[in-house]
């Protein structure tokens, strides 16, 4: 009988029990005829061992409190299948303000327009993390100056924690989220009602420009800006209004034509 | 999925990635952080999986994903081990203890690519197809990447063979099944 040629996939495979059925014979056929792969392979087989062992004695065992509450978090939404639904469709969610109601703009707006991702996790983060009073926050709001250095040096940008008392809302603290590109700074914010208001500053810019733009979705409204090094996204269930009002609280200009 | 399959999956997988995750950090809090960012993405792409997906391939491109940015983003670093694995112990101990820190600290040595795919594979036990998947490469490059990475691991630890070779029958009383 010829012995078929085998591949060095087909040995890795052999490893790893990965072979497809009935090819083990040819390999350890093959193998009679190459004595000098069969350690090579074994200590392979030894490697896969060792590594298992070695990861498996240094893993941590588990119980980090904020993983666990991840985890659930997690568990939660995998089984609401529709509650992320609102964000995708926020991605083509048109500009109504900014836009414009004439036709022509508003199926260009929901066509093209793709919101930037700060804005997205900014949604997202008020949703998990801005919406619930009861939730702690990371940083709290009596450590500002470390706050800001913390958040400066994570975003590569010198980040200032702005302050809204002027306009009644306290800050209530932070955290430094991943972002899809680029770290994330998320402010939460509290009036005197424990309505919380979530502004999120990034390093990426938006492209959004010196005006804030609006987007409504399901009951939360979300403005964005780029102010020089920083960009931010400002997420509240509140009036359209307030939220501009808000947004040049912190130096954002108007939209043209809100009114 | 019924709510009690979810969280029984999950935590089956976090465990998982948990392992992954020290796999290409080599510490276990830099590990633990990467769990953490891995699931804070999934929970913001909880919406774009799709029901009766592989949630086990899903959270590891995910966790890929947060480890390359995050790589990109402070820069490679030489991966330290820490001190307890290393803690002095007296006879068959102190060999198995220092085995695991050979095994662990050569795997940290490889490139990235080959940690990750000998990683899925050895660790995980991850099929080459759902592993390419993962790391989002084609098969064949998975393929060499896995054989490479294998290679350069045997070469790493081969001075040493006398210590191994006790170690497999050591280990394989308990630990083959």
């Amino acid at each position: 009988m010829t012995v078929d040629d085998i591949g060095e996939d087909e040995l890795q495979a052999f490893v790893d029990g990965q072979l497809p059925r009935g090819r083990s014979t040819a390999v350890l056929a093959w193998l009679g005829g190459h004595p000098e792969d069969v350690p090579r392979l074994a200590q392979y087989a030894l490697q896969k061992e060792e590594l298992r062992r070695s990861v498996a004695a240094t893993s941590l065992p588990g119980d980090d409190p904020t993983t666990l509450q991840l985890q659930r978090t997690l568990a939660d939404r995998l089984q609401r299948p529709k509650h992320g639904a609102w964000l995708r469709r926020a991605a083509t969610v048109v500009l109504l303000l900014a836009a414009g109601w004439t036709s022509h703009a508003f199926y260009g707006a929901f066509l093209e327009h793709r919101l930037p991702a700060l804005v997205v996790e900014a949604a997202q983060a008020h949703e998990v993390f801005g919406a619930d009073s009861q939730r702690p926050v990371e940083l709290t709001a009596a450590s500002r100056t470390e706050m800001a250095a913390w958040f400066s040096r994570h975003l590569g940008e010198e980040i200032e924690i702005p302050s809204l008392r002027a306009i009644g809302l306290r800050l209530v603290g932070g955290r430094l989220l991943p972002g899809e590109d680029s770290p994330i700074a998320q402010l939460i914010y509290e009036d005197s009602a424990q309505r919380r208001l979530t502004l999120c500053l990034s390093a990426e810019p938006t492209d959004a420009g010196l005006a804030v733009e609006l987007v409504e979705v399901e009951g939360l409204t979300a403005g964005y800006w780029d102010g020089g090094e920083v960009s931010y996204a400002l997420v509240a269930q509140t009036p359209d209004l307030q939220l501009v009002a808000i947004a040049s609280e912190l130096g954002a200009d108007q939209p043209e034509d809100l009114l | 999925m019924t709510e009690q399959d979810v969280s029984d999956q999950l935590l089956r997988h976090v465990g998982g990635l948990r392992r992954y995750a020290l796999a290409l950090t080599g510490g276990q809090q830099e590990a633990e952080d990467l769990v953490q960012d891995t699931l804070l993405r999934a929970i913001a792409a909880a919406g774009s999986f799709r029901r009766g997906g592989n949630l086990r391939a899903w959270l590891f491109s995910i966790m890929h994903n947060a480890f390359i940015s995050g790589v990109r983003r402070r820069g490679p670093r030489l991966v330290e081990l820490d001190d307890e694995i290393v803690a002095p112990a007296s006879g068959q101990a102190q060999l198995i203890r220092l085995e695991l820190r050979d095994a662990m600290s050569a795997l940290a040595r490889l490139p990235e690519p080959q940690r990750a795919a000998v990683s899925l594979i050895a660790l995980e036990e991850f099929s080459y197809e759902e592993a390419a998947r993962v790391l989002d490469v084609p098969l064949g490059t998975l393929m060499s990447r896995l054989a490479r990475g294998r290679e350069a691991l045997r070469q790493m630890t081969r001075h040493e063979p006398r210590r191994s070779l006790r170690l497999v029958e050591a280990s394989k009383a308990g630990a083959k099944r």
